[in-house]
């Protein structure tokens, strides 16, 4: 059997068929969630699928800080 | 005497208009009040609010223009918001029928 690939970017998936032989079946990775630039937690609202104005909260920062982060820098700015 | 008054600048801190300034047009109770400005006019949480030192001599419910002029003198240029054309007033293209 010509093996397809050696890049480990795919995910391998044993399977077995009706016919009994054992194959691998190659799927792609998930992607791992967005963190939040500041405090390093997983951000919420991030979604995978969708349109590129879906993936992400509409706040300014949406996707790249935490709202928390983004309001604690908000007010640091304001008091500035 | 609470800080968020009529006339009160603020900064959004949260939000779609996140870093925004905005006025207080209207106090509605201990937590809503009406604001306008850079923002939205919208009802909005005192706690999403950051208020600063100045304040804009506004009476309450002041409409949309004198929270603009009001802005002006800060010399902040609110967008002017074009009137939405209604859909049936557009002129209908004829599709050609093949």
């Amino acid at each position: 059997m010509k093996w397809p690939t050696k890049s480990r970017s795919k995910r391998r998936i044993m399977r077995r068929t009706p016919g009994g032989r054992n194959v691998v079946h190659l799927k792609p990775r998930k992607q791992s969630k967005a963190h939040c630039a500041v405090c390093r937690q997983a951000l919420k609202g991030v979604a995978q699928k969708g349109a590129a104005s879906e993936k992400r909260p509409s706040r300014p920062y949406g996707g790249y800080l935490c709202s928390a982060c983004v309001r604690q820098m908000m007010i640091e700015r304001a008091r500035a | 005497m609470s800080l968020f008054e009529t006339g009160r600048l603020c900064v959004k801190i949260a939000g779609r208009d996140a870093g925004a300034k905005c006025v207080v047009i209207d106090v509605m109770n201990r937590n809503y009040v009406l604001v306008d400005g850079q923002t939205r006019r919208r009802k909005c949480n005192v706690q999403h609010l950051e208020p600063l030192q100045t304040t804009l001599p506004l009476t309450k419910n002041a409409s949309h223009d004198a929270v603009t002029k009001a802005f002006a003198e800060l010399g902040i240029t609110l967008p002017v918001k074009k009137a939405k054309t209604k859909a049936s007033s557009k002129p209908v293209q004829k599709r050609k029928v093949k």
